[in-house]
């Protein structure tokens, strides 16, 4: 499942609470987060990632959120399991990689 | 299936070897890990002819198109191993390619600090990527750690963000192109200094103050690092162990018509030893592989080694 993620109408903290989620901060400013796109788009679509909730953050009109998470690099990823952090990174990445953090 | 040709990386260099590849209608495919490499992430391009002055995101989206429009293959994959086996090359990604040919373009990554907390302070004021960051450091001092055309670039794109930049760089003069240099002069916000380097990072959760090596202190948000780059380090262990001929940074070395010492392996662009590396430079590299390809396949040439 793929979220275009408005922090006016939605509450985080409530998609988080559940199940393992992977965030994505992003600016359409930021190539290497245009590079992550479609790499992001198509995973969220495979059955073998049918489980995980994939969040798409835009900073430029989140940011209230992104200051939360006290962003300062983009592409950005966050993965949270069942409301707990487990993990961050930063930068491009395969498929593969990101596979591999989810687990 | 055996492919004519496998061309490595996506970059200008890749992408004209495929832009030629396909004229010449070789049965050939594209594995990359990204479109546009490190092209794509330049803030603005004024040395490429034909163009003014345009971003590498979009000047990367029109070679993209270009070759997509002749119905070129870009599989986004990552190459880790290169394997010759008699006289037909596997290409080991997410499965095994097998190709007569191999042009690597693979280009370079970019090179760390070295410094022994640098991990630990990536996304916290610690960045690679000034076009990708530059916003987030609005009325903040930043660093700029590097000499070239990248480092001034980006303190140029900086200086529309931040209120105070440190140009930080151990030479004696900027290897920058002079019209970059001039530019960077004329900003009273930028300030340059000479002849010294980074020797540590200071910060509770994020960047707060870097130290130099002559012992000066300065207060900071961020530091950009802009110091160069290096082959893609996997791949130059794969290659290191086929025989091909690199030198100590993982630079491969090839001949007039890009060819490696192995013979059928070529490489082009950033990856290879050269004097000059440029976006026109490797797009002249990976027409002159795949011309030169294009040559050995029409003539059967198939000598098994040099």
């Amino acid at each position: 499942m793929l979220i275009e993620f408005n922090e006016k109408k939605e509450d985080l903290n409530k998609i988080l609470a559940k199940g393992t989620v992977l965030i994505d901060f992003w600016a359409p400013w930021c190539t290497p987060c245009l590079m992550m796109k479609p790499i992001i788009e198509a995973m969220a679509k495979k059955p073998a990632y049918k489980d995980i909730t994939f969040i798409k953050i835009n900073v430029d009109e989140n940011r209230k959120t992104a200051e939360k998470f006290g962003i300062m690099s983009i592409p950005a990823f966050f993965i949270f399991k069942n409301g707990e952090k487990k993990g961050s990174f930063i930068g491009t990445m395969s498929e593969e990689e990101i596979s591999e953090k989810l687990r | 299936m055996i492919y004519d040709l496998i061309i490595i990386g996506a970059g200008p260099a890749g992408m004209t070897a495929a832009l030629f590849a396909a004229r010449y209608k070789m049965n050939f495919i594209v594995l990359s890990k990204n479109n546009g490499g490190y092209m794509a992430t330049a803030d603005s391009i004024e040395n490429y002819p034909g163009f003014e002055r345009i971003s590498g995101a979009e000047l990367a989206e029109k070679m993209a198109n270009q070759i997509k429009k002749l119905k070129v293959e870009i599989k986004n994959e990552i190459v880790r191993e290169i394997v010759k086996k008699d006289d037909i090359f596997e290409v080991h990604a997410n499965k095994i390619y097998h190709a007569k040919f191999v042009i690597i373009a693979s280009g370079t990554e970019r090179q760390k600090l070295g410094l022994e907390n640098e991990d630990k302070f990536i996304g916290k004021g610690v960045s690679y990527c000034a076009t990708c960051d530059a916003p987030f450091f609005k009325n903040k001092t930043v660093c700029v750690i590097g000499g070239s055309n990248s480092a001034v670039m980006s303190a140029l794109l900086l200086e529309k963000y931040a209120k105070k930049i440190y140009l930080i760089y151990r030479g004696s003069e900027l290897r920058a192109d002079p019209i970059r240099v001039h530019e960077l002069k004329k900003n009273k916000r930028i300030v340059i200094i000479l002849n010294s380097d980074i020797k540590n990072i200071k910060g509770k959760e994020k960047v707060e103050e870097i130290i130099l090596k002559n012992g000066k202190k300065i207060k900071t948000d961020g530091i950009f690092v802009e110091i160069g780059s290096i082959p893609d380090v996997i791949l130059t262990q794969s290659l290191k162990k086929e025989g091909v001929k690199t030198d100590d940074k993982g630079y491969i070395f090839v001949d007039e018509t890009k060819e490696t010492n192995v013979k059928g392996l070529f490489a082009a662009g950033d990856c290879t030893v050269k004097q000059l590396r440029q976006i026109i430079t490797a797009c002249a590299d990976g027409a002159i592989a795949a011309a030169n390809v294009y040559q050995n396949l029409k003539t059967h040439i198939r000598i098994k080694s040099k």
